[in-house]
């Protein structure tokens, strides 16, 4: 038999960067979120004048010229990325010429970009079918060669944005890319914390960016009837828990955050917002387009988390809940709340950071794990806002439009993707 | 320090352009012979990629108990359920006496490509009538002519979430993208989860088409595609001096991992252990052209060191061997670097000119073929090799299989974009032996 290499090593967050639609950087973004700012707008990407849902939460101001020269091909979810991990790597103050590239790893959600909708459309429209065919194929193959762009389709593949990135900081160490969709990036920082934990690098980049604001991303979410339609008042839109959401509001950016193994961190006087004590994932394996009603896989990946964690439920004084602002979500995630933690649930404060940043879909974990941490580090908790109507079916404290001044030493963190995956992330304040 | 838990191959679920499960692929294997033909469901396909590898009389009905989730299924997610299913019943898994919340999956896709007349029918109703498209056309009228689910059916994620379902399996669920190296992330994150106990068994490995329209464009843009330069026949020689790109395949491979003690107490039939993995991320240039194998390398060297074993030990690698020369180039370079002076027990093989290149899947279906290796002493030949390109000389196995008894194997899975990754699967001879 052979032993585990490094033994019970531990894993803390040394650095953290974000571009989102409520700013450019991490400490931006936190501001207007205790300020309880939406950065929820009428979509300016695209004409979306005919379309259902016709708002969506962009990031604004940021400069592409900056990284335009460095990457000519990049999607938007990329320049985001680099933006927010040059932010994180900063903020954690590594030395890159002090740090093995090999011990150094890079594990980032990710999640379908769209195609370059143009010339797409284009290709379709030169090569009309015939019969039952609607789009002939030959003329298609012929067309779309002439249209499109071999090195924009690279581009749009999910794994090139952590490409780039280990290319950026020079990571030879463990690399990946998971596509979970809502839940990614918070299984991409569970994953990766076990990398670490296991003894197979000392330091991963690690979070999540993406864009869905796309006309082909409006439609599907729009059809599957999983986006508010509330275009009249885009602020007002994202209502988790709220009696009248209608659906969630489909937002873009980049969350990433250092994570390093404690000694490390602590040999080179990091300072440390927090520890990774804990990561549970499961699958509903219940129904494709609904989740389980009951909240029973969402509760068992919080429980699942806080055993690793070695954490009792009692010590638990704050939830970010995934919140979406879908009818079925919220009610559901207030259920799975109740099943773990019982009538102490109702003395828990949620939050739903949604409410005010939309839905970054494969960076929104990793921004909400942001938010705990800075929550842990400043004590106050960042309120759900738009919560006007309640619920009788979401009965919790989730913070209601206001920011909550209180101590915050361990927090959960929920992320739910379609299809019925739970991941849950448990974080601690750092102690000795 | 607590004991590192054993992880075993104890199922084997392969999809491929050989056939249904994993015979008629070892088969093909071992004789060599070619799968590739002449797209049959794609008028044009032929326009780029001369061949292309299918799966024959595929029919999801046999796999798929409810006929109503076959509506959202692309032909990734059948060939992924199909695939799953194959390996189940290979693992003789009694999966109603398990704790499935103990079980999970681990899946290996990516962008999955559009129907082009379902998402066709929805993009042309946003032109007029003399060729102008008006966005604001499309989200009147083009939305409400797509299918309302339209949009499942290539969410990368829905392929491990319909397995899942199909299975019940509630444990750990995670999907991985890493470009052709995909199955073999999925591979080893699942073995991570099975040895930190966060699961004891775990369904693993990859699902892909690309001959479909987009799919083949893609690769034709991405200008990956093997030209004509010898007989139709040996256009996909990985390796040789002729290598000029690959030939597409489709299907997928899962395997069963299983935590060692779990199979032995069922009495599972164990094709071979899980001892490494490794991985890496370069990225040299937009080219594909990673000329350094610095990448490789580094995923190999992690792959070594996490199997605790030294090059001398390593009996066979099987190559990534996609053909793309530039790729062939570094990844023989890699593999004389780490194995220089260890050369006299190595050998070294491919497989892709048999099935094509199943990218996501490939690894899927390949770990399969490397765990038969190990059981069998038996190493399938690289097809269609007659002289190695300048750079590529290392100790292929050609023409026949060579029959051997092996201990430890490497599988190469390396990515277009630069994304590898590495397992080291040994021989299984009892819990005592390992």
């Amino acid at each position: 038999m052979r032993e585990v290499q490094g033994g019970q090593r531990r894993v803390v967050v040394t650095g953290l960067g974000a571009v989102t639609p409520l700013g450019l950087t991490v400490p931006e973004t936190w501001k207007s979120m205790l300020a309880g700012c939406s950065g929820v707008r009428t979509i300016s990407l695209f004409d979306a004048r005919g379309f259902p849902t016709r708002i969506a939460g962009e990031v604004r101001g940021f400069d592409f010229s900056a990284y335009e020269r460095e990457y000519p091909h990049a999607i938007r979810s990329t320049f985001f990325a680099v933006q927010a991990a040059d932010e994180a790597f900063r903020d954690a103050g590594i030395d890159p010429d002090r740090i093995d590239p090999r011990r150094f790893g890079i594990y980032l959600g990710a999640g379908d970009s769209g195609i370059d909708f143009e010339p797409l459309a284009r290709s379709l429209w030169e090569s009309p079918g015939s019969g039952g065919e609607v789009v002939d194929k030959t003329k298609y193959l012929q067309a779309s060669s002439e249209k499109m762009n071999g090195f924009r389709e690279l581009e749009s593949q999910p794994f090139m944005t952590a490409t780039h990135l280990a290319r950026r900081f020079r990571i030879l160490g463990p690399a990946t890319t998971c596509l979970t969709a809502c839940a990614a990036s918070s299984q991409a920082i569970g994953e990766a914390s076990e990398w670490i934990r296991r003894g197979d690098a000392d330091i991963v980049m690690s979070g999540g960016s993406h864009s869905m604001i796309y006309p082909l991303g409006i439609a599907g979410f729009s059809l599957l009837t999983a986006l508010s339609a509330r275009n009249d008042a885009p602020e007002k839109a994202s209502r988790p828990f709220d009696k009248r959401r209608d659906g969630f509001v489909l937002s873009e950016g980049a969350g990433i955050v250092i994570l390093e193994d404690l000694l490390h961190a602590v040999n080179r006087r990091a300072r440390i917002y927090g520890e990774i004590a804990g990561f549970g994932s499961t699958a509903d394996a219940y129904r494709l387009t609904d989740m389980d009603a009951g909240g029973a896989g969402a509760g068992r990946a919080i429980e699942m988390a806080l055993r690793k964690a070695s954490l009792p439920l009692e010590c638990v004084d704050h939830i970010n809940a995934h919140g979406t602002s879908t009818r079925v979500n919220d009610s559901i995630e207030t259920l799975a709340i109740k099943r773990v933690f019982k009538d102490k649930a109702f003395k828990i404060p949620v939050t739903a950071n949604k409410s005010m940043l939309g839905h970054m879909i494969a960076a929104a974990g990793a921004v909400e794990l942001m938010s705990c941490l800075m929550s842990i580090r400043d004590s106050v908790i960042p309120p759900t806002v738009n919560y006007e109507e309640p619920d009788p079916e979401c009965d919790l404290d989730y913070v209601p439009n206001r920011v909550r001044e209180v101590r915050v030493k361990t927090a959960v963190s929920n992320s739910f993707g379609f299809g019925g995956q739970n991941i849950c992330l448990a974080v601690r304040a750092y102690e000795k | 320090m607590s004991m590192r838990r054993r992880v075993v191959i104890s199922g084997l679920g392969v999809l491929s352009p050989c056939g249904k499960g994993w015979q008629p692929y070892w088969d093909a294997l071992l004789r060599p012979i070619s799968c590739l033909r002449k797209i049959s469901n794609l008028p044009g396909g032929g326009l780029f990629g001369a061949l292309a590898g299918e799966v024959p009389d595929f029919d999801p009905l046999e796999f798929v108990s409810n006929r109503k989730s076959l509506k959202l299924m692309s032909r990734e997610i059948q060939l992924g359920v199909a695939a799953s299913a194959l390996a189940h019943r290979d693992s003789g898994l009694s999966l109603e006496q398990e704790d499935r919340d103990r079980i999970g999956i681990s899946l290996g896709t990516g962008i999955i490509n559009n129907d082009l007349d379902e998402v066709g029918a929805g993009i042309l109703k946003g032109f007029d009538d003399q060729g102008n498209f008006h966005m604001e056309k499309f989200g009147e009228a083009g939305i409400r002519a797509l299918f309302p689910l339209w949009f499942l059916k290539y969410l990368p994620n829905m392929p491990a979430c319909h397995i899942s379902i199909a299975l019940g399996l509630r444990g750990p669920s995670n999907t991985l993208t890493a470009s052709a190296a995909a199955a073999a992330h999925a591979v080893g994150e699942a073995f991570r989860i099975i040895e930190r106990g966060d699961a004891d068994c775990m369904f693993a490995g990859g699902t892909d088409s690309k001959i479909n329209a987009m799919g083949i464009s893609r690769f034709h843009l991405l200008k990956l595609l093997a030209e004509r330069k010898n007989d139709l026949e040996r256009i996909y020689c990985p390796f040789d001096q002729d290598h000029s790109g690959l030939l597409l395949g489709e299907g997928a491979g899962l395997v069963v991992l299983e935590e060692l003690d779990h199979a032995l107490k069922r009495g599972a039939t164990v094709y071979a252990e899980v001892f490494g993995y490794g991985t890496s991320a370069e990225c040299e240039t937009y080219t594909f052209e990673t000329r350094a194998a610095e990448g490789k390398l580094a995923a190999m060297g992690a792959a070594l060191q996490d199997a605790r074993i030294k090059p001398r030990d390593v009996d066979f690698i099987l190559a990534n061997g996609s053909g793309i020369p530039s790729e062939d180039e570094s990844e023989a370079e890699a593999i004389r670097t780490l194995f220089e002076g260890h050369f006299g027990n190595l050998r070294v093989t491919g497989l892709k000119p048999v099935t094509g290149h199943l990218v996501y899947a490939s690894a899927g279906i390949e770990i399969a073929a490397a765990a038969l290796a190990l059981k069998h002493g038996c190493l399938p030949p690289l097809l269609h090799l007659r002289k190695p390109a300048k750079g590529c000389g290392l100790p292929f196995v050609t023409g026949t299989p060579e029959k051997r008894s092996m201990r430890y194997g490497f599988l190469n899975a390396f990515g277009f974009g630069g994304q590898n990754a590495v397992l080291v699967l040994g021989r299984f001879d009892g819990k005592e032996t390992g």
